[in-house]
């Protein structure tokens, strides 16, 4: 029972993103040679995402009241009735307004709708610019078609790098400098499509993709992280993790 | 213009407070209530942490204390004692991939310990790291682990017991 406990809290901060590179290597590794460990994460991203998306206000909140710091009090005495517009406006703009996080992530799927249609362009990863890591996904039977330096997410310039498959799989990599106040993107997966998003030094990450086996989704995103984190190779166990990692997508 | 920074920090995270209250004390109107009176603490606070993470961080244990505040004062509404048996067995998650409604969430949610439910909003709700939960709830990074585990285990065989619909049957539904 204890042995099991422990590997179900190992799984579970293997699907939090939690485990280090080495352990999250290994439990990649495990996952992709056994499809009883597959479902099972599978199940656990499920759950996760499923409470991540449930909570979300169904209609617009209100605007924020109409406070002020109160050793500001005295100041802001005749500046209070600006204030109040100021915030209204703020709080009007911020409910009327786009969501960023879901402008984003729609603008994200656009792009990958487009990007790679067929087999790509093969001679993508020659024009990748210096200074872009471009992690190697061959093990998982995806190689780089497609590379657009600038496109644009949500007013912000973004790097994507489209993966391929032979079969028609295909992920896409979005990368952008980093926002510290942005709200955050969830991670996802469900049917509208995957979405892992995460934040390393500088940049804030985005990989999605749609009708992809959400375990290969999830190693993949994994070696990602980790290469994109230790900016070398990817370890044996990950890579062959990730040569397991080759479910069908849906046509 | 005094008061907007922080008005304006507020506002790029209210969605996520809302859904962690909501997630947290399981009424919208009650969970839209303990954000605005979370902005009333903000915006006429002395002092608001300038790191953005201790920031958020300072948000959520706003909204958190003023949710366990009013628990303490109609104590037993919604605690749901720690030892309550839903998961003293371990790991029967569900074993297909499905969609949840998000309805069947919420009320499976409602069902879990306390513990569990603060646990996984801070962490799936939140988006809040092991460690920045540890220290939000004052309690060890291997407690917040084992209460992810145990909460998400819970969780699913509530969710597994009822109110799934399984992704394939879904899409069939879709076809027709």
């Amino acid at each position: 029972m204890t042995d099991e406990r422990h590997a179900l809290d190992k799984l579970n901060a293997y699907v939090d993103g939690e485990l280090d590179v080495a352990d999250a290597a290994a439990v990649a590794a495990e996952i992709a040679q056994s499809p009883a460990l597959s479902q099972t994460v599978a199940s656990l991203h499920a759950v996760k995402s499923a409470v991540a998306t449930s909570f979300d206000a169904a209609a617009d909140l209100p605007p924020l009241p109409a406070v002020r710091p109160r050793r500001r009090l005295a100041a802001v005495a005749l500046t209070g009735a600006a204030a109040l517009v100021a915030v209204i406006a703020l709080a009007w703009l911020f409910v009327a307004g786009p969501n960023s996080r879901h402008a984003v992530l729609e603008q994200a799927f656009q792009t990958y709708d487009v990007a790679v249609q067929g087999p790509g362009d093969t001679n993508a990863l020659d024009r990748v610019g210096g200074g872009i890591l471009v992690p190697d996904l061959t093990p998982a039977g995806l190689t780089v078609a497609a590379y657009h330096p600038s496109v644009t997410l949500d007013g912000e310039e973004a790097v994507h790098i489209g993966y391929v498959g032979r079969r028609g799989c295909r992920v896409s990599l979005f990368v952008r400098d980093a926002d510290p106040i942005a709200q955050p993107i969830v991670s996802r997966r469900d049917a509208d499509g995957l979405v892992e998003a995460w934040r390393f030094g500088a940049h804030d990450y985005l990989l999605i993709a749609r009708r992809m086996d959400q375990t290969r989704f999830g190693v993949i995103a994994d070696a990602l992280k980790m290469a994109i984190r230790d900016a070398v190779p990817l370890a044996p166990p990950m890579r062959v993790a990730l040569s397991g990692a080759r479910q069908p997508c849906q046509a | 213009m005094l008061g907007a920074p922080t008005s304006e920090r507020f506002l790029r995270h209210q969605g996520r407070l809302f859904a962690y209250a909501y997630a947290v004390c399981g009424e919208g109107d009650l969970a839209a209530d303990l954000v605005q009176d979370c902005a009333v603490r903000v915006l006429s606070a002395r002092k608001v942490p300038v790191d953005e993470p201790a920031f958020r961080a300072w948000l959520y244990k706003i909204v958190r204390n003023l949710w366990l505040d009013g628990l303490r004062r109609v104590r037993g509404k919604w605690e749901v004692p720690f030892d309550d048996g839903i998961d003293d067995e371990v790991m029967p998650v569900p074993m297909e991939t499905m969609v949840v409604d998000r309805l069947a969430v919420r009320q499976a949610f409602t069902k879990l310990s306390a513990d569990h439910r603060d646990v996984l909003a801070l962490v799936d709700v939140g988006g809040f790291s092991y460690q920045e939960t540890a220290v939000l709830l004052e309690v060890s990074k291997g407690t917040i682990m084992s209460r992810v585990s145990r909460g998400r285990s819970a969780l699913g065989r509530l969710l597994k017991q009822d109110n799934v619909i399984a992704l394939d049957n879904r899409r069939e539904r879709g076809r027709r």
